[in-house]
C-alpha cells in the first residue's frame, strides 16, 4: 500500500501533474521507504520533475529506460578482470601470488563514478544516444601482460589464460545492446576511453608471474614435459646452474614426499615409467638431463674430512631447505616451500589426502572461542612459505597430534 | 524523456547501483554481481607475542593457560606477555601489527570458507621480509609464529583466526 502511493506520486510528479501537498507527501513516504537507500532520501528535494523517473525505475517502473539501463550498469559497473583470470587459471580457487598480483592491481574496474562526471561535464547538450556511446572503451591488458612477461609464444597456462580470460573487457555493446541502441553510433567515447582507456595490471602481474615463469622450465624439465629442443635447451641452462640445480632438488624433493603420502594411503603401487621409457626412446629412465653431478660431487668433496657430512653437504646443494633442527623441536610437518607451483600441487594433494574429509558438512554458525584452540594436524595446512636467506624456517607440530603448528624461524643462521 | 532528465536517471540510478545490494537489479546474462562485504564475511585475527627467556621461572597469569600448556617443550623456563593485537579483515584485506624489536607483522586474508579461512603472514625486521607464508587454518583455530631473538630470549606469537 505504501508503495503503491509512493508510486503514483511519483507517477504525478514526473508527467509534471502533482500539486505542492502531493510533493511533500512523496518527500515523507521516500524519507521512510525502506526499499530506497538513505542516499536517496532527499531525491526529490532538487529537480523532483527529473528525479521522479529515476525513482520510478529504482521500483522497477518501467520508463523507457530505468530498469534495462540499470541493468546495464550494473552489468559493466563491476568488471572484474582479475577473477576471470583467476578462474582460467586456477579453478580450484588457488590463489599463488600471480592470482593475488592480478587481484591487486585490475581488482574491481570501477569506472562509471567517473564516466558520469564525464558525463554531467560534456554531455548536457548532445542527444542521448551521445550518453550511451560515452561508455564505450575498451580495456585491453593481455597485449601489455604478454609482451612484458614475454610468453605470448611459450603457450603456459598464465598466456593463454591472460589472453583468452582478460583480453578485451568491451563496455560499449552490452550497454548499447541493453537499450536497444545497437546501431546508434556516436563519437563522444573519448571521454570514457581517458577513464578507462588502459588498465595497467603489468607490472605487478609481471613481477609475479616472471618469477614463476623462472622456474616454470625446471619443474617442466623434471615432469617431462619439454619436447625435444626444450629438453636441449634446458639442459644447457641447467649445467652449471647451482641455483636452478638447487631447485630441481627441491622439486624432486616435493616430488618424493607426494609419492611417499600417496603410496601410505594408497598403498605402493608398480611403476610404469620404467617400462614407458624405453619405448619412447629414453635410455636410461632415471636419468635428469642436465643434471649436474660434478656439483654433487664438488659439494660432497668440500665436506669430506667431517664426522657428519649429511647435513653440511645437503645445506650446500639445498640452501636453507634442508637443517638440522634443534634438539627440542619435534619431527617437522611440513618440507619443502620453495617452489610456488610445486608448492601448491603439493598442497593440493595434501588437502585431499588431509584435510578434505574434515572440511565436509554444512556451514557452521559464526562463534568466537573463548579460549585457544589451536590447530590440530588436520586442521591446518601451511600452502606457501618462503623466507630470507639468512634466516632458517622449520614448520613441525608440537607434542603430537595435539600439539600446534609452529613456525619456527631463527634469524641467525647463516649458510 | 529529456536528455536532462536522462542524465539525472543516470545519476539517480547510479547512485543505487554503488549505494549497495539493497536496491540492486538482478544480475544481467554474463555479469559476475559485484563482491561484497559484509561483517559475517570477515575474519578476527589475534596475535598474542610472548617473551621466552630463561631468565628466571616466571609465568605472566596474563598468559592464556591454553597457550602455556603447548609451549613447554621449548627450552625456556619463563613467559612474560607483552601484547595483545587483533584485526577485523575482509576478505584480501590486510593489516599490520608492529610488535617489539621494530619488527612488522602483516597479515592479510586470502580466503574464506564456512569451515576455514586462508591467511598470509609476513614478518619484516629492519632490513627487510623475514617470512612470508599462506596458511589454511580451519576457524577459531590458532598457530605459533616463533623464534625472533629478542632480549635474551624469543618471541613466541600465538594467531587465531576466529569468526
Amino acid at each position: 500500500m505504501h508503495g503503491m502511493a509512493l508510486e503514483q506520486l511519483l507517477n504525478r510528479i514526473r508527467d509534471g501533474i502533482a500539486d505542492d501537498a502531493e510533493l511533500e507527501r512523496a518527500k515523507e513516504l521516500l524519507a521512510s521507504d525502506a526499499r530506497f537507500p538513505d542516499e536517496l532520501r532527499d531525491a526529490l528535494d532538487d529537480e523532483p520533475v527529473l528525479s521522479a523517473p529515476a525513482l520510478l525505475s529504482c521500483l522497477g517502473v518501467e520508463d523507457g529506460f530505468g530498469a534495462m539501463l540499470a541493468g546495464a550498469i550494473d552489468a559493466e559497473a563491476h568488471v572484474s578482470v582479475a577473477d576471470s583470470v583467476i578462474d582460467a587459471l586456477f579453478p580450484d580457487e588457488q590463489q599463488p601470488p600471480v592470482a593475488e598480483a592480478v587481484v591487486a592491481s585490475a581488482g574491481d574496474i570501477e569506472i562509471t563514478a567517473k564516466v558520469l562526471e564525464d558525463l554531467a561535464l560534456e554531455m548536457v547538450d548532445v542527444p542521448i544516444v551521445q550518453a550511451v556511446e560515452a561508455h564505450a572503451g575498451q580495456i585491453e591488458i593481455v597485449a601489455q601482460v604478454l609482451a612484458k612477461v614475454g610468453m605470448a609464444d611459450a603457450g603456459l597456462p598464465i598466456a593463454q589464460a591472460v589472453e583468452s580470460a582478460a583480453g578485451r573487457v568491451d563496455l560499449v555493446q552490452p550497454v548499447l545492446t541493453a537499450l536497444g541502441l545497437d546501431d546508434v553510433l556516436a563519437p563522444v567515447a573519448d571521454a570514457v576511453r581517458a577513464q578507462a582507456g588502459v588498465v595497467d595490471v603489468v607490472a605487478p602481474v609481471m613481477a609475479a608471474a616472471t618469477a614463476e615463469a623462472s622456474t616454470a622450465w625446471v619443474s617442466a624439465m623434471l615432469d617431462g614435459e619439454l619436447d625435444l629442443a626444450g629438453r636441449a635447451a634446458a639442459a644447457e641452462q641447467m649445467r652449471g646452474n647451482r641455483e636452478a640445480t638447487a631447485m630441481m632438488t627441491a622439486f624432486a624433493s616435493i616430488g618424493r614426499e607426494l609419492r611417499e603420502a600417496v603410496a601410505e594411503q594408497a598403498g605402493e603401487v608398480d611403476s610404469i615409467w620404467a617400462a614407458v621409457a624405453p619405448e619412447i626412446g629414453i635410455a636410461d629412465p632415471e636419468e635428469v638431463p642436465g643434471w649436474d653431478g660434478a656439483l654433487l660431487a664438488e659439494a660432497v668433496r668440500a665436506e669430506a674430512g667431517e664426522t657428519d657430512v649429511i647435513h653440511g653437504v645437503m645445506s650446500r646443494v639445498m640452501g636453507p631447505a634442508i637443517v638440522a633442527p634443534p634438539a627440542q623441536i619435534p619431527e617437522p610437518a611440513n618440507r619443502g616451500w620453495q617452489i610456488p607451483a610445486a608448492a601448491l600441487a603439493a598442497a593440493a594433494v595434501l588437502a585431499v589426502l588431509v584435510n578434505v574429509p574434515s572440511l565436509q558438512g554444512t556451514d557452521v554458525p559464526d562463534n568466537v572461542p573463548e579460549v585457544t584452540t589451536f590447530a590440530s594436524a588436520t586442521e591446518i595446512t601451511v600452502n606457501e612459505l618462503s623466507y630470507a636467506e639468512n634466516v632458517t624456517v622449520q614448520v613441525f607440530q608440537a607434542e603430537g597430534e595435539e600439539g600446534p603448528l609452529v613456525i619456527w624461524l631463527d634469524e641467525e643462521t647463516s649458510l | 524523456m529529456t536528455l536532462a532528465s536522462f542524465m539525472r536517471a543516470l545519476m539517480v540510478l547510479m547512485a543505487v547501483t554503488l549505494a549497495g545490494p539493497a536496491l540492486a537489479q538482478q544480475p544481467p546474462p554474463g555479469g559476475r554481481p559485484p563482491p561484497t562485504q559484509t561483517a559475517a564475511q570477515k575474519v578476527t585475527i589475534e596475535l598474542v607475542v610472548v617473551h621466552a627467556t630463561n631468565a628466571n621461572t616466571t609465568v605472566d597469569p596474563k598468559i592464556s593457560p591454553d597457550i602455556i600448556k603447548h609451549l613447554k617443550f621449548l627450552n625456556y623456563t619463563s613467559f612474560s606477555h607483552l601484547a595483545d593485537y587483533n584485526a577485523s579483515l575482509a576478505l584480501k584485506q590486510e593489516t599490520t601489527f608492529s610488535i617489539v624489536g621494530g619488527r612488522r607483522v602483516k597479515v592479510q586474508l586470502l580466503n574464506r570458507s564456512s569451515t576455514e579461512a586462508k591467511i598470509r603472514v609476513r614478518m619484516y625486521n629492519g632490513q627487510g621480509k623475514l617470512l612470508d607464508t599462506t596458511v589454511s587454518i580451519h576457524r577459531n583455530r590458532s598457530f605459533i609464529v616463533a623464534g625472533p631473538k629478542h632480549a635474551g630470549g624469543v618471541l613466541i606469537l600465538p594467531v587465531t583466526a576466529t569468526y
